[in-house]
């Protein structure tokens, strides 16, 4: 009993290990593509990496001004929820809502990371954070029309559900669009990146560094991979997730394609951001109430 | 419940690996922050050999990190460096892979 309970720690951390190298990785390539069509040669693709373990063992110390120990348990929280969204989503395929709720929990990282710094800088980013949840809002009616078509949020369900139907992107085009605005409204130099613009420095991260700034840091590469992983299970389904190999490949396509965009694309100012996302909200809730009034 | 995929796990972390060391050697060998179409001799022994040893079936598919790792180490030089080094390499293992799969029907 005390071994399997061993093996499922190491599970545990070989998944971690594995979803923040690749998130890791694509986040370089992310920054490689944008950089290659700017006309720049961009840092080597294991930049990203790197750089978290660069600052992994730097020496920390505290900001005269930073609010404890908010500004140390934010890091922390920060790596928990993108954990448990791995384990809960990818590895046990639970329900979408779930997830959802731990999306929400990230907007409170962003925003307590950003207050407990003290920093004028952080704070903005706080505060850009709570607009930026306007990215979230499309999510709801996503898997209100989700739910209408497959009567059930559980992953596996929809996963199963596709396995028969084919993929849900040729039946929810609008749908799969709005989730990709939100996967793309957490792309790094993204038009709705707001909250990480670089007129407020590094937003709410500003004044976190060395370790929190790591773990940080992990704790995004993490999220990436959920992220496309969610989109690829919802919307493409066992075509691509049943082979870790294929869906390593769906993953690159999709950060490509969100690199292109985000390196043709200008940041948006913080108003046009959130109008242009509550502008897709209210077009995928009119697509929600016409399925639900037309059947 | 989704398995935990320790091959891919191992394919990934020897590529960092072998990126991290093909950096390492590039910031000690050369000064110029960015110079294309200079070839570097070991750079290329290492992707000729990962290239050759990606279709090599070796036992318990060990032949994957192994490869992995050697071309992991032009992958990861400084920009500009080690470019044509892994394309050589890259397209060794794509004609390997495709060749033995041809042999294999």
């Amino acid at each position: 009993m005390e071994l399997y309970n061993l093996k499922y720690v190491m599970d545990a951390l070989a998944y971690s290990l594995y979803a923040f190298l690749v998130g890791g990785l694509l986040l370089g390539l992310h920054r490689k593509i944008v950089a290659r069509i700017q006309g720049r040669p961009g840092p080597p693709i294991l930049q990203y990496i790197l750089h978290t373990l660069k600052f992994y063992f730097k020496e920390i110390t505290f900001p005269i001004t930073a609010g404890n120990p908010l500004y140390l348990l934010i890091a922390l929280m920060s790596i928990t929820v993108w954990m448990s969204a791995l384990y809960l989503g990818v590895v046990f395929n639970t329900s979408l809502l779930i997830l959802m709720g731990l999306y929400v929990l990230q907007k409170i990282v962003e925003h307590g990371c950003g207050l407990s710094s003290g920093s004028p800088y952080g704070k903005l980013g706080g505060v850009r954070s709570v607009f930026s949840a306007a990215a979230e809002v499309p999510l709801f009616t996503v898997m209100g029309i989700i739910y209408l078509l497959t009567k059930s949020l559980i992953i596996e369900d929809i996963i199963r559900y596709q396995e028969i139907h084919g993929p849900i992107i040729f039946q929810l085009p609008f749908a799969a669009f709005a989730f990709f605005v939100l996967l793309l409204s957490k792309a790094p130099n993204s038009p709705f990146a707001i909250v990480k613009d670089k007129s407020i420095v590094s937003g709410y991260l500003t004044e976190h560094f060395g370790i929190l700034e790591s773990l940080i840091m992990i704790a995004d590469g993490i999220a990436w991979f959920v992220l496309l992983w969610i989109f690829l299970a919802v919307f493409i389904g066992p075509l691509v997730v049943s082979d870790p190999l294929m869906t390593l490949l769906g993953m690159v396509v999709l950060t490509s394609l969100i690199s292109l965009i985000c390196a043709l694309t200008p940041l948006l100012t913080p108003n046009h951001s959130v109008m242009i996302q509550i502008l897709i909200s209210a077009l995928a809730l009119v697509d929600l109430l016409h399925r639900i009034f037309m059947g | 419940m989704e398995e935990v995929p320790y091959h891919l796990l191992c394919c990934i972390a020897s590529l960092v690996i072998g990126g991290f060391l093909g950096l390492t050697y590039s910031y000690n060998r050369y000064l110029k922050p960015y110079v294309e179409r200079c070839i570097d001799r070991w750079a290329l022994l290492s992707a000729i050999l990962g290239g050759v040893l990606f279709s090599l079936p070796l036992p318990y598919g060990i032949n994957y990190p192994l490869s992995l790792f050697l071309l992991g180490v032009p992958f990861g030089m400084r920009p500009g460096y080690g470019r044509i080094e892994l394309i050589t390499g890259v397209s060794i293992a794509i004609l390997g892979y495709l060749i033995r799969g041809l042999i294999g029907r």
